[in-house]
């Protein structure tokens, strides 16, 4: 047993920081923040040269990273909010492309992909169907060799600014709702597309996506003709080690900068309640790393964590919730002050913290499906 | 003992909601946003009565007439100044009838200085330790940029302060930080059945899996505990609120601190299940939870938080303790 990164994984987590504290500046953590934006040309372009697009990929004249390694490289990228959430959702389809795409589809958009010149939000999530993805109603029609595509996507987060849209729609209507499912790859020039802002609460820009009679080429389908449940599956399977803990660990370096500032001569951190308060999160954070490490450790080997998965998630995320909550109340008023405020407390990122807490345990998975999964296949319990 | 309305108090929440459906329609919410309380809401207050229903005579005659308005209030996320201008309206004349919108701060030694509300307001009534003072918003000094968590609350904030003129002594102080805590409490008790009445919508009218949520134990519990929440909130509210007009009925500051601790807790979480409870779409700007959660975070922080109120709390009990060593 050995619970160590190791030499050679801690010099990997060093060169990576090096490589953020260059390539994010605070000037584009400014602009990511105003926006709402978790993407940018140039940072992708820069992770792109030094193979960090798709680091796990293997393919001619590129270093892949381990298992460990990509974990590094996304918690760190994570801990500093660097704008990867693009990159992120268009590495996730380019997976299933490659796994279940055509040879034409695959030449026209894997390059691309993997230069960091292409990218792909997700279409999967409608007004109509979130939790329940199987009721979604956005159909794909047959019209020749072509299709024609009417209906709504919500949270298709980065639509606005992505060249495709991974699209899950209906095409039969005559058998069960899992299997009259397929999924496209959505050009975004096409005509027919309308997309729209969404406003939430941690300040990130989401879409909804209205589709009406676009004409989409059958060269642009990926997979089977109602076979996109499994295409489905193949892209949820990269969330079952998505890395939570950073977040809350991002939130405890503030707090502790916070509290090591003297006040009048006084500094928080020699009040025991405030040590108490710390303590307690640095624990949970150190649990929420260690929970994310055993399914990536389980991945390395190539056992699917089911139910490792979900707990590491509803952990993090409930966690990252409660310590936002307490760590907000322990700095008082003056941590509701936002970025935007010159006199914001550690520069609003407690406040940030505290709404940005909120949509982790409802997106990828609410905190409800991932308790319900965990009883079904830890627990053994019935459906 | 009795824990009932009277029909006065019955006739009062009749046209309160009344009001509030009428002028604060929840659908509208978006349209109230970063902008002035309108003057019809403003002549709707003072001619229900509410600006000056807190009484004159150095009592706190109307607490809890004033708890169920401020509790309606809550409810459908009222915009303005409405809580100050009511606490010091026996201390400043137009207030009670409406001619002047009063804001409020409780002064703090150190950081910048917040003032909610302070562009629609022409008096600033600044709370001391000692002494009430009054300042006229024309007379502060230019605004530093500033941006407010809760979009119905904006906030001014201000380098420095000018000397307010005294309007009150220590025992007025503590007359009007006593009707504050009660009546922001009263507030976060609507603000937490507010949070709970949109989440209960939602889980009826929403359908996942062939059925509504609310059909699921997972989301049933949730709602459960809102309703829990706010209950124990409420309960403890007028109870505060009653206990301040007859101090017989117990301990005035303790039932206030009690009051402030439920109520900031009841809204906040059930800010946060409604929320959880409207899943992605109660992350959007589209929905209501977002507001109620602001809103609670706002009212928390004023007249005392959850934590600086469970001191007080532990004080006391601390006190009970050392007296009862002592006999």
């Amino acid at each position: 047993m050995d619970f160590s990164w190791g030499e050679r994984n801690e010099a990997f987590r060093r060169e990576v920081r090096v490589f953020l504290a260059e390539h994010y500046p605070p000037d584009l953590e400014e602009t990511v923040y105003r926006t709402g934006v978790s993407h940018d040309d140039g940072f992708v372009r820069a992770l792109a040269e030094r193979g960090w697009v798709a680091p796990g990929w293997a393919r001619e004249g590129h270093r892949v990273l381990d298992r460990f390694q990509q974990h590094i490289l996304k918690t760190e990228m994570t801990r500093v909010d660097a704008p990867t959430y693009a990159l992120e959702t268009t590495i996730m389809v380019a997976r299933v492309i490659d796994k279940a795409g055509s040879d034409r589809l695959k030449a026209d958009v894997l390059p691309r992909v993997l230069r960091g010149e292409a990218m792909i939000a997700l279409g999967m999530t409608e007004p109509d169907a979130g939790s329940d993805v199987a009721a979604i109603t956005t159909r794909a029609r047959r019209d020749g060799d072509d299709w024609i595509v009417d209906g709504q996507k919500m949270f298709t987060t980065n639509a606005h600014i992505t060249d495709f849209v991974f699209l899950l729609v209906r095409t039969s209507h005559d058998k069960p709702r899992h299997k009259g499912l397929t999924t496209f790859l959505l050009p975004m020039d096409l005509p027919g597309i309308e997309t729209q802002a969404v406003h939430t609460l941690s300040g990130e820009r989401t879409n909804i996506v209205f589709l009406s009679g676009v004409q989409l080429e059958d060269r642009w389908r990926i997979g089977e003709i109602d076979g996109g449940w499994s295409a489905l599956m193949l892209a949820l399977q990269d969330e079952h080690s998505a890395a939570f803990s950073p977040h809350l660990s991002r939130l405890i370096e503030e707090v502790e900068a916070w509290a090591a500032n003297g006040h009048d001569d006084r500094r928080p951190l020699d009040d025991p309640d405030t040590r108490v308060r710390i303590a307690r999160w640095a624990t949970a954070l150190e649990v929420g790393e260690l929970l994310e490490a055993r399914t990536v450790w389980m991945e390395s080997f190539g056992r699917v964590p089911i139910a490792e998965g979900p707990m590491s998630k509803l952990f993090s995320t409930e966690a990252i919730v409660r310590a936002a909550e307490d760590l907000t109340e322990l700095v008082g008023p003056d941590a509701l002050r936002s970025k935007l405020d010159p006199s914001a407390v550690q520069d609003g990122r407690i406040e940030h913290a505290l709404r940005f807490s909120l949509g982790t345990t409802i997106y990828a998975g609410t905190s409800e499906i991932q308790r319900t999964i965990i009883a079904q296949h830890a627990c053994g319990l019935p459906r | 003992m009795d824990f009932r309305f009277d029909t006065d108090q019955l006739a009062l929440q009749a046209a309160v909601r009344q009001f509030c459906a009428d002028l604060l329609p929840l659908s509208a919410v978006a349209g109230r946003e970063s902008v002035a309380a309108d003057s019809s809401i403003w002549q709707g207050l003072a001619g229900l009565g509410v600006l000056g229903m807190l009484g004159d005579e150095g009592d706190a005659t109307g607490a809890v007439e004033a708890a169920i308005v401020f509790e309606a209030l809550g409810a459908h996320l009222c915009p303005g100044p409405v809580l100050w201008s009511t606490i010091t309206a026996t201390h400043i004349e137009g207030a009670g009838d409406g001619s002047v919108r009063v804001t409020g701060i409780e002064a703090v030694s150190t950081g910048p200085i917040v003032v909610p509300h302070a562009g629609e307001s022409s008096v600033l009534a600044v709370v001391r330790d000692d002494q009430l003072e009054r300042i006229d918003i024309a007379d502060v000094g230019p605004a530093a940029p500033g941006a407010s968590i809760d979009p119905l609350t904006p906030m001014v904030g201000y380098a420095a302060l000018p000397a307010g003129q005294v309007i009150g002594d220590a025992g007025d102080v503590e007359k009007v930080r006593r009707l504050g805590r009660v009546l922001s409490a009263a507030s976060l008790v609507g603000t937490a059945q507010g949070a709970l009445d949109t989440a209960r919508a939602y889980a009826l009218g929403r359908e996942q899996f062939g059925r509504p949520i609310g059909s699921f134990q997972a989301v049933k519990h949730l709602l459960a505990d809102m309703y829990v929440r706010v209950e124990l909130a409420r309960s403890s509210a007028y109870a505060a609120a009653a206990t301040l007009v007859d101090p017989r009925a117990g301990n005035a500051d303790r039932s206030a601190s009690a009051a402030k601790v439920l109520a900031g807790e009841a809204a906040i979480a059930n800010g946060r299940a409604a929320i959880q409870i409207l899943g992605g779409m109660g992350f959007t700007w589209d929905m209501l939870p977002h507001y109620y959660l602001k809103r609670a975070w706002v009212l928390e922080n004023w007249f005392g938080s959850q934590a600086v109120h469970a001191r007080a709390l532990a004080d006391a009990v601390e006190a009970d303790t050392e007296a009862l060593g002592a006999a």
